[in-house]
């Protein structure tokens, strides 16, 4: 017995020969909450739908627990699958109560209101069982689809965006909601979202999709700081490639030399990536570079650098230093902690 | 909503991930393959007879005069299906969208036209508006007018067409309507649109849909209309089609004649299909649509009521004024009325039997088309309609030809007509059905199945009480067009098996005009009972 | 003599059993030999059989065989249902013999004798085999109604010495499954009548002549009919290869001008061809005395027609036989030049009259005295005979036949005989205004008789040529 909730390998899905999902690995234990994060069209929802059994692999296997659903020869539709499902939409039942609703994949008997309620009472919906859906208002309607999958203790969470459709203010409480009650429940999740903050909060794993592949899964913080690939490395957040040599001094840059985060053989050229606040500015009436833009973020600006090489970067600075357009500057790298090398037209090894 | 009796949306497969397996599972397939074999019947029958009739038949269809009817006819079934369009688009509109007075009223009576036999409303036509009909008569006295505009030939068979099946169109704009989120139109207000451009730009290419599927069934119903076309003197294709039948009791050639109308109806649903686009209808935003503002009409509401008392008066009023003439003519003639309850309760039970079994044979094949999209599905909705196109009497001999010698003991009995009708009206189940489930979220299904319901279960618990309304409609729907069948009835029902609508033609034949219209009058008033009801309860589908 | 009600072999050989039980019963020979391996018999007596005068065989009808010997008569079984029975009598005794058929309620031992035979003249005779010799078969066929009857060997003393035998006669039962070509309003309340005097459980499908006779086409030996009604020559004449061949009492009720001359089928009705008039316009007096004569001008753009029509072709293809081809197709286009109105049928036409929208039609009559019974004398319009043995005045008939693939046959012919009926030709000619076409049964009043009218000298079975009037229709550009 391991603490396998859902494995994932070798999965391929196409539609109409185009491919959604390809060689899909993935692996999650109990208790886990995955992000599935990429691009809008990368096959994130795909490749959910392939574990809640909604698709149908072309090839490849999925186990829940010890238990394949799909494989070579096997496939388990979804409705035993014991999993639950939070559509993007929510999907409720319009002509069923709250309660109705809930209680829905629990089995007939003296336990499904208990179950109901319980899962209810969850997610702070107590009291609300005799509404109709479009009686609620949109974050309760999320709630109540959260519980409804919840109620019936599915071995695996299975979201789809879940709170995309939320204001700004609601989305950053359910969210919070939504990560107590999972690490209350110990319930295996996966959650599909194009949100990078989202993900890097929610997930004790985040995995990056791209075109169908997965690109990295690991802690959030590894993903943002030590991307494995440049699609990586921009998608989750503003990113600077600066072309650096690796020599035994670390890796040089027209800004300063960093240390470098994985192993680099002396002499090879590529990229080195940094984050804008990776960069230090300074004034200086003889600096070569010189401040392109600036964009006001709240508490932070995100200025734009032009370097004397004539390449862009991002640096970011508290909004109490105002840099004019055309300000001169000193550029320095300063990031404090071991940066990641990109060889040339490879990937990080 | 009430009768909602038309698709609203593609049968184009979705780009996006929504419910879809590869293969359509097989206890939808089967079921939908073997009701679409049914349905080939009648062509299968057709296309042995024209083979059988040998050369001879080919030169009589190759002639001039045929290719001369058969234009003719495709002008007819476009020109009604036009006028039908322009007579049901501010109906529609009107009964659904403004504060018009008594807007339910009026939505029940412009529906119940539908129940008027075509052979019923000409001879109506004829009467009231023939050269020195009632119209006449009653225009001659003070206004001196002698002669009305010709009645016969094209315009008349027009006139009749068109109102007579106008609901046809009605029904499927109005669902449209009421499934039309108004954000839509507010959108386009908001943009700086004015009415009039926001209908145009905004809510007819919205219903263009819902038009193009009322149209279809309004030119195939065009198409194979007899009775209408042979009183009113325009001689469309089936009109010589039951010539072929009346004057040299010749089938074969009647049959290869019924071909070419197959392929004519193969290319209307091929123009409908490309009318019909690839867009998507059901909601995908989260919450419920609102309630749209009703667009009051202010002083525009005495125009607005007339127009509506005139469709309501020249498609129903004037056939019922009629019927109710002839009957009380008849009356103080002495004729007695030999009561028709038998006839009253057949109608009732094998149109009830019908709808029923139309629903459950109309269900898998609308699944199929919304929810396993590809050409296969797409292959079978299409066929379903083949049987709307071909005149009643076709369908009626094939069915005796398989049903005589291949299923002897249910020849002539109560469960052949039923399927018999079947073949005849799916299309008017399976349209409304789809339309219902294109504006069901496919994510309420999977939300099912995900929590351990199976297929058959999500069916019953989910899908049934969602497409209820939908459901409802489309079976009263057939329901209507089944009390009003007359050559199936007559071919192929039991052994004096009367029905409201072969009382009526078995009197209107021998001249009894009087106990025609017991009957007819009759069958109009039992139909409109399900239809007031449903669009009394009619509201805006929850989903 | 035998009576008119012996049946002559007209029908055609149906049944293997039919076929069995007629090898037995037709050759003499054959009998010696057990009836087990002859060849293929004819519906034709063996002449060896010197067969009575007027005897004849329906191959169709039962058999009952009858032993005639010294003395006794002893048929095999001792009832049947009443219609066409055969009588096979075998004369297994050592003199001649010969077989009465006597219908009396009174028991057969105790018949009134005269010189020691039956006196026949006492009792309702339906027939008799005249008298053969020993070793010899001898069979007839004869329509026997329900009743009690006497089988008797009449030659001198043998009937007191013994022979005679007690027979019954049964009503038939059952169903029986009519195609209408006529509406229910006037076919149904004789059905009802025909059923309460049967028992019989008659089921009717009613539609057009079309409809029917493509149904019963399309059902192939598997139709339930058994009658066809038909409102039509025409309609009858293109079933006929489905129909089998009457008894000749049914037939001949009906004079020969009104039957199929094949036997297929027999006239129920006559309607005779009209032109109707609108009498706001016209009086009698402005019509011409011939069909003919509307091809004038003058007649341009005045008259209603129903080329489609099974009448209106019928009496074409009446035109045709009366007058050649040449001179009908001058006058459908005659006609067609002075650019008709066409309706689908006789009914539209005559309101059209009435309305004035056409001035004359050519109809059927009896379709004018409905409305006139509906909206009274004011109705403007009126029939107008046309003379001379004009094809304008050509009688047609509605008939009926019995389906060759029909079960109930006994059932049928009692149909159409009842349809032949007084009662029910007094119903037709005060319910239809059509004319009756039996004796004894007089048309409406107001109605010319049909001798007065100057009906053309015709014979109906000349108007089976429908292939040929259509051709020539479709070829003169009236129906497409």
């Amino acid at each position: 017995m391991t603490d396998r909730a859902v494995t994932c390998t070798k999965l391929n899905k196409n539609f109409d020969g185009t491919p959604a999902v390809v060689e899909f690995d993935l692996e999650l234990e109990r208790g886990q909450l995955l992000a599935l994060l990429g691009p809008s069209g990368c096959g994130k929802t795909t490749a959910l739908r392939l574990i809640a059994g909604f698709e149908r692999p072309d090839s490849g296997t999925i186990q829940i627990g010890e238990r394949t659903v799909a494989g070579p020869r096997v496939y388990v539709p979804p409705e035993k699958r014991r999993v639950g499902m939070v559509f993007q939409d929510y999907a409720l039942f319009p002509h069923l109560t709250v309660l109705g609703n809930v209680g829905f994949g629990v089995p007939r008997g003296k336990q499904r209101d208990a179950q109901a309620h319980q899962a209810l009472s969850l997610v702070g919906l107590t009291g609300f069982d005799a509404r109709l859906p479009h009686e609620l208002s949109g974050g309760q309607q999320q709630r109540v689809a959260l519980a409804r999958a919840l109620a019936p203790n599915p071995d695996v969470l299975l979201l789809d965006e879940p709170f995309s459709n939320l204001d700004a203010t609601l989305r950053t409480q359910v969210r919070e909601e939504v990560k107590q009650i999972l690490q209350s429940t110990g319930t295996a999740a996966v959650f599909v979202t194009h949100d990078q903050d989202e993900a890097l909060y929610m997930g004790d794993l985040v995995a990056v999709m791209n075109e169908g592949r997965i690109e990295q899964v690991d802690r959030p913080e590894a993903i943002y700081h030590t991307p494995l690939s440049r699609f990586t490395a921009s998608f989750m957040g503003d990113a600077n490639f600066l072309p650096a040599t690796a020599t035994e001094a670390g890796l040089v840059t027209e800004i300063g030399t960093a240390v470098p985060e994985n192993e680099v053989s002396i002499g090879a050229k590529g990229d080195v990536m940094m984050r804008p606040d990776d960069v230090q500015l300074s004034f200086s009436s003889d600096g070569q570079s010189r401040v392109v833009s600036s964009v006001f973020q709240g508490i932070y600006s995100l200025l734009e650098i032009a370097l004397p090489s004539g390449r862009r970067i991002h640096a970011l600075r508290h909004h109490t230093a105002s840099f004019a357009i055309g300000t001169a500057v000193e550029v320095e790298l300063a990031a404090g902690h071991p940066l990641t090398f990109f060889p040339e037209s490879e990937e990080a090894s | 909503m009430a009768l909602e009796m038309e698709a609203v949306a593609p049968a184009a497969p979705e780009t996006s991930g929504w419910a879809r397996t590869s293969w359509p599972p097989i206890f939808l397939l089967v079921p939908a393959l073997l009701v679409t074999a049914a349905i080939m019947l009648p062509v299968a029958y057709v296309v042995g007879r024209t083979f059988g009739a040998g050369a001879d038949a080919w030169d009589l269809l190759v002639q001039r005069s045929v290719l001369d009817t058969l234009i003719r006819t495709v002008y007819l079934s476009l020109a009604v299906t036009a006028a039908t369009t322009l007579i049901a688009l501010p109906v529609a509109w009107l009964t659904v969208r403004t504060d018009l007075p008594l807007r339910r009223f009026w939505a029940v009576l412009t529906v119940l036209p539908l129940v008027i036999p075509s052979y019923v409303g000409a001879l109506v036509a004829i009467t009231a508006l023939g050269p020195k009909g009632l119209v006449q008569q009653m225009l001659e006295g003070p206004f001196g007018i002698d002669r009305l505009p010709g009645i016969y030939g094209f315009s008349g068979a027009l006139l009749v067409l068109s109102f007579l099946s106008f609901p046809y169109v009605l029904l499927s704009i109005r669902a449209a309507l009421w499934n039309m989120d108004p954000a839509m139109e507010e959108a386009a207000r908001g943009l700086g649109l004015g009415t009039w451009t926001t209908f145009r730009r905004v809510t007819l290419p919205h219903l263009r849909p819902a038009i193009a599927a009322g149209g279809l069934l309004v030119a195939l119903y065009t198409l194979s209309d007899f009775g209408a076309v042979s009183l009113l003197r325009f001689n469309s294709f089936t009109r010589v089609i039951y010539l072929q039948y009346e004057t040299s009791f010749d089938r074969t050639l009647a049959a290869a004649s019924s071909l070419v109308l197959v392929m004519v109806a193969f290319a209307l649903l091929m123009i409908e299909a490309r009318a019909r686009g690839r867009s998507r209808y059901h909601r995908t935003a989260v919450g419920s649509a609102r309630e749209p503002n009703l667009v009051r009409l202010n002083a525009w509401r005495w125009p607005a009521l007339l127009g509506i008392f005139s469709v309501v008066a020249v498609s129903l009023a004037l056939p019922v004024a009629v019927l109710t003439y002839w009957l009380v003519r008849g009356l103080a003639a002495g004729e007695s009325l030999s009561f028709v309850w038998q006839a009253l309760f057949n109608s009732a039970y094998v149109s009830l039997l019908a709808a029923v079994v139309t629903l459950a044979a109309a269900l898998p094949v609308a699944f199929l088309t919304v929810r396993h999209a590809g050409w296969l599905s797409s292959l079978l909705e299409r066929v379903t309609y083949v049987g709307f196109a071909l005149p009643g009497i076709v369908v009626a001999l094939a069915f005796v030809y398989f049903g005589a010698r291949y299923v002897t003991p249910l020849y002539q009995t109560l469960p052949l007509l039923v399927i018999a009708y079947v073949i005849l009206f799916l299309p008017v189940a399976v349209g409304t059905i789809r339309s219902s489930l294109l504006q069901l979220n496919p994510h309420v299904e999977e939300a099912a199945r995900g929590l351990g319901r199976s297929p058959v279960r999500v069916f019953f618990t989910v899908l049934l009480p969602l497409l209820r309304t939908g459901l409802m409609a489309s079976a009263v729907g057939v329901f209507l067009v089944t009390m009003k069948e007359l050559p199936a009835t007559l071919v192929l029902g039991p052994l004096g098996f009367k029905t409201l609508a072969t009382a009526t033609w078995s009197a209107s034949s021998s001249a009894f005009f009087a106990r025609a219209a017991a009957p007819a009058l009759l069958l109009v008033l039992i139909s409109s009972l399900p239809v007031a009801f449903l669009t009394f309860r009619e509201q805006r589908p929850v989903s | 003599m035998p009576s008119s009600r012996i049946l002559h072999s007209l029908r055609k050989v149906r049944g293997a059993a039919a076929i069995a039980a007629l090898s037995i019963t037709l050759f003499a020979f054959v009998a010696a030999c057990g009836g087990g391996s002859n060849g293929s018999p004819t519906a034709e007596p063996d002449p060896q059989a010197d067969p009575g005068p007027q005897v004849g065989v329906d191959p169709n009808a039962p058999v009952v065989s009858v032993d005639l010997t010294e003395w006794s008569v002893m048929p095999d079984v001792s009832s049947i249902e009443a219609g066409a029975v055969t009588f096979s009598a075998s004369n297994s005794g050592s003199e001649d013999h010969e077989l009465v058929i006597l219908k009396t309620d009174e028991a057969a031992g105790t018949l009134t004798v005269v010189d020691g035979r039956v006196d026949e003249s006492a009792y309702d005779e339906i027939g008799e085999i005249e008298e053969f010799a020993p070793g010899l078969d001898q069979a007839a066929t004869f329509r026997l109604d329900p009743g009690a009857y006497v089988l008797i060997c009449n030659i001198a003393d043998h009937y007191e010495e013994g022979m005679y035998a007690e027979f019954a006669v049964e009503e038939v039962t059952g169903d029986l499954v009519i195609y209408s070509g006529r509406e229910e309003d006037l076919i149904g309340p004789l059905i009802d009548q025909f059923e309460d005097a049967t028992g019989l459980d008659v089921g009717v499908r009613y539609g057009s002549n079309a409809q029917l006779i493509a149904t019963i086409f399309e059902e192939g030996g598997n139709s339930p009919a058994d009658v066809f009604f038909g409102s039509d020559p025409g309609a009858l004449g293109a079933l006929s290869d489905k129909l089998g061949v009457l008894p000749a009492d049914i037939l001949e009720q009906v004079p020969v001008a009104f039957r199929s001359p094949v036997g297929k089928w027999v006239g129920v009705t006559g309607r005779a061809r009209t032109v109707i008039y609108n009498t706001d316009t016209l009086t009698e007096a402005d019509l011409p005395a011939s069909i003919f004569d509307f091809t004038d001008p003058e007649w341009s753009g005045r008259i209603g027609w129903a080329p489609t029509n099974g009448s209106f072709q019928s009496m074409v293809t009446a035109m045709r036989q009366l007058v050649g081809e040449d001179e009908t197709r001058d006058w459908l286009e005659g006609i067609k030049n002075n650019n008709p109105t066409e309706y689908p049928k006789n009914t539209p036409i005559v309101q059209a009259v009435a309305d004035g929208e056409v001035d004359v039609g050519f109809v059927n009559h009896y379709y004018l005295h409905r409305f006139l019974a509906e909206e009274g004398d004011s109705f403007s319009a009126r029939n107008a005979f046309m003379k001379g043995g004009d094809p304008g005045a050509v009688v047609l008939v509605a008939g009926a036949g019995i389906l060759e693939s029909a079960d109930h046959v006994r059932a049928a012919e009692r149909f159409i005989d009842f349809l032949l009926s007084q009662g029910a030709q007094q119903y037709f000619s005060d319910e239809t205004f059509e004319y009756p076409l039996v004796d004894g049964v007089e048309p409406q009043p107001g109605l010319p008789r049909l001798d007065d009218v100057e009906v053309p000298d015709l014979d109906l079975s000349s108007l089976s040529d429908l292939e040929g009037t259509l051709a020539l229709l479709r070829d003169v550009g009236v129906i497409p």
